[in-house]
């Protein structure tokens, strides 16, 4: 589900797209992405940029801002970011169904 | 702490589940509400407990924080966590909302994981119903060899069940996810080294998935030493295991879901209308002229309320025994410039009341969607509408967003493109004109000024388009559901972000006009001949073509550079300052401010039917504007009233915007955008000069 989900986010996309691509409730991709988000591997649409947040001294919204955290923005977009995209490289290099090698049985 | 506790109690459970489930309101019902409540060591998180008397045997409850995973993402979640682990509960009561199955079984499942008795506690079931969802618990308990009580919590349904099910000894839950076969090989080796711990399989899971738990030291190693070989092979241990948790839940929570076909779903009805190809538009459109017209009728009678309170500050301090330059500090630079700044507060208020309901009630996702069409008409890629949306919020992580694009041409059309657009700030800075220079079509204005910086903007990717064609495709989107919002939610959010306003604008916005009294003050003479009047007045011939002659009204362009929303502050300084202000008596004060108190919330009633085109209870008052209203009033005629909001609109829009065009474009392009800016605002405007009627 995760690999189908981070090929899926190749392509920025909203929360309800992806529900409708995985066939699943919105509300636990939901879950399934602040857990991803949590671990650095997907983010929002927007703060990408390591410098987002820093230049808006003079800004008095910004409390307001979703970059920083206080607001959920109203479109949540999700994207992969250069973690998730190596993680999805990986996966792509194996296949999920087969038995992995080398690591000791019972 | 909580050990303590329960050396006296026989028996003891804890309630876990996601937030909003019930889990509370499930204790009080089974403890007739005997709560203790305090917070968790060393948190600020509550913790809730109690004591109670089931068929005779003394029960402690202890209500753990709400929790989507075990994972410890959240404060909230470290604790519910690590206090499973600790207290070592009789029974888990692990309330799941019947309506959101899927997400909530995520939990169940690592709680199986964890070798603790476990009984489900299946509440909200009256809500699923009322969605169309039926769950069979039969089905679901033998699916999860785990006792499951269907509920509604609230009504005390199914309590007693629940009741008689804590004080079985029910047997530890069985784990329910099958991993890939290297995952189970890694787990059942870390689990050998924990021999005798219940919790075993999920501290190995957590252990390998990369989350800090406390583990022996040689336990630590070695699973650190799996971790890394699983992933030197290609196995991300975290992606693995959450994907397939997930992926149990989905197939267990279709196997035991009944989705019933709503009858024809009132969303479907209103997006046949509100998608339209051809009325989609225009009825977004007229949805975004009422949320206008609503705060503008509403704030308004609050603006002036605050003019008011101005004045009688003003006199109050005219009339006192102050030296004149502090009396000019206070009146002019404090009350004039911050006051008016303070104005901002109730059209604020409005404009996030409206929005946050058009916001929640899935109204603004639907402009998404029609801005993917329009933005296909502008020839830009679809997926350009999400940083475009996010500008009308706030310019700068809307120009960050602009990285969701892969082509950079694509991404710089979009990012000259988004400074045009109002963002929530210059939204209220255009009410508030509006009130003043044009009361009787204030509506009109603000929503004039708001299609032509949507317009400005696209006809700027457009034509850059032309420039730099690119190939584009457009996704089709799915929708989230209508849902009408509640009032207390709606209000709520619409004071927090007033207030965080009021609290971010404290700061630049006073010192910005602290400054500009400064300047206007400083060195002896009138303000008329200061330093920065006569900066001020070299500008004034370029703005005169744009029917703009007045010195204050042109200074104040060059502090919203900063942000727009200290143009208004600045102008309060500079023409407050320069009216005489008659002294006030504290008793005289305090009848203006009362009757003005009093004509606000009449002309806040009237507001109601004027909302809805119906007369109004009342003629309002023809009264001579006062303040501020007054002071531009007569500074400046409307069609050259109309110029300056046109080029307030589209010229650069905030310091931080440039910021974030120069680190994501460049300097070069930070400079273009700035001078391209100008150029258009000042084009427009002379255009609206031209042809607004005088
Ligand atoms: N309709 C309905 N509402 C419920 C039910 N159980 C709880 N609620 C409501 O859901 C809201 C959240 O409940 P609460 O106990 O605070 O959830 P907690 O965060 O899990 O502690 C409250 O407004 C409850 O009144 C139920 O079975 N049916
Ligand atoms: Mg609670």
């Amino acid at each position: 589900m995760t690999d189908q989900l981070l090929a899926l986010l190749e392509r920025p996309r909203t929360t309800a797209e992806l529900s409708g691509e995985l066939k699943t409730d919105e509300q636990a991709v939901e879950g399934l992405l602040s857990l991803l988000g949590a671990r650095g591997y997907v983010g929002k649409a927007y703060d990408s940029s390591p410098t987002c947040g820093t230049g808006c001294g003079s800004c008095s919204l910004q409390r307001l801002c979703p970059a920083k955290g206080e607001e959920a923005p109203f479109l949540p977009v999700w994207r992969l970011t250069a973690r998730g995209r190596d993680a999805l490289l990986k996966v792509r290099g194996t296949s999920t169904e087969v038995p992995c090698p080398k690591v000791q049985g019972r | 702490m909580a050990a303590l506790a329960t050396a006296r109690a026989e028996r003891l459970l804890v309630t876990v589940g996601n937030p909003n489930v019930g889990k509370t309101t499930l204790i009080n019902a089974v403890s007739g509400s005997r709560f203790e409540v305090g917070n968790w060591p060393g948190t600020t998180v509550d913790r809730l407990s109690a004591h109670c008397k089931l068929s005779g045997r003394s029960v402690e409850i202890v209500d753990l924080p709400g929790s989507y995973s075990l994972a410890a993402t959240t404060p909230e979640e470290k604790i519910a966590r690590d206090e499973l682990l600790a207290l070592k509960p009789d029974l888990v009561v692990d309330v799941v909302d019947a309506g959101n199955l899927e997400r909530n079984l995520y939990l169940t499942l690592e709680l199986a994981e964890m070798g603790l008795p476990v009984v489900v506690a299946l509440n909200l079931v009256d809500e699923a119903r009322a969605k169309g969802l039926t769950i069979d618990a039969d089905l679901l308990a033998r699916e999860l060899g785990l006792a499951v009580v269907p509920l509604v919590a609230s009504r005390g349904e199914g309590i007693g069940e629940l009741c008689e099910q804590a004080l079985r000894d029910n047997p530890a839950a069985c784990p329910l996810v099958a991993y890939q076969p290297c995952i189970e090989a890694a787990v059942e080796e870390l689990g050998a080294l924990l021999e005798g711990a219940p919790e075993r399989r999920w501290l190995a899971l957590a252990a390998l998935s990369g989350e800090t738990v406390r583990l022996p030291l040689p336990v630590a190693e070695r699973s650190e030493s799996l971790r890394q070989k699983l992933e030197a092979e290609g196995v991300d241990p975290f992606l693995e295991i959450a994907g397939q948790r997930y992926r149990t839940a989905h197939e267990l929570s279709q196997r035991v879901l009944d989705r019933q076909q709503a009858p024809p779903q009132l969303t479907e009805k209103i997006d046949r209308w509100l998608l339209h190809p051809w009325l989609g538009l225009p009825l977004f459109l007229a949805g975004m002229l009422l949320v206008f017209r609503f705060t503008f009728l509403f704030s308004d009678p609050w603006i002036e309320f605050v003019g008011a309170v101005q004045g009688v500050l003003a006199g109050w301090v005219a009339g006192s025994a102050l030296p004149p330059v502090v009396q000019s500090f206070l009146a002019d630079g404090l009350i004039g410039g911050v006051g008016t700044v303070m104005a901002f507060a109730p059209v604020l208020f409005f404009l996030y009341l409206a929005m946050s309901f058009a916001e929640s009630s899935g109204f603004l996702s639907r402009a998404a969607f029609i801005a993917d069409r329009v933005m296909h008409w502008a020839g830009l890629p679809g997926r350009g509408f999400i940083p475009l949306m996010l500008g009308f919020g706030c310019n700068v992580p809307a120009i960050y967003a602009t990285r969701t694009m892969e082509d950079f041409n694509d991404r710089l059309r979009v990012a000259l493109a988004i400074p045009f657009t109002a963002c929530s700030a210059r939204l209220a800075v255009f009410v508030l004109f509006a009130a003043v220079f044009f009361p009787a079509q204030a509506t009109a204005v603000v929503f004039g000024l708001y299609l032509l910086g949507l317009a400005a903007g696209l006809t700027t990717a457009a034509i850059l388009g032309k420039l730099a064609p690119t190939g584009h495709s457009s996704g089709a989107m799915e929708l989230p559901a209508y849902r009408l919002p509640t009032l207390g939610l709606t209000l709520r959010q619409a004071w927090m972000r007033t207030f965080a306003f009021i609290k971010g604008a404290g700061g630049s916005i006073t010192i910005t006009v602290l400054v500009i009294w400064l300047l206007l003050n400083v060195g002896g003479g009138k303000p008329e001949n200061s330093l920065y009047a006569q900066l001020s007045q070299l500008l004034v011939p370029v703005f005169t073509p744009l029917g703009v002659t007045d010195w204050r009204l042109v200074g104040a362009l060059i502090p919203g550079f900063i942000a727009k929303e200290v143009v208004i502050g600045t102008l309060g300084v500079s023409y407050l300052g320069s009216e005489p202000v008659a002294a006030l008596g504290l008793m005289d004060g305090l009848q203006q401010l009362g009757q003005s108190f009093l004509t606000a919330c009449w002309a806040f009633l009237n507001a109601i039917p004027a909302m809805f085109g119906l007369p109004q209870l009342a003629p309002p008052a023809p009264e001579a504007p006062d303040g501020l209203a007054g002071a531009l009033g007569t500074s400046i005629a409307p069609a050259g009233a109309m110029a300056y909001l046109v080029f307030l609109l589209l010229y650069t829009p905030c310091v931080a915007t440039v910021v974030a065009i120069r680190q994501e474009f460049g300097r070069r392009w930070a400079s273009f955008s700035v001078f391209y800016q100008l150029l258009v605002a000042y084009v427009l405007g002379l255009l609206a000069y031209l042809v607004w009627p005088s």
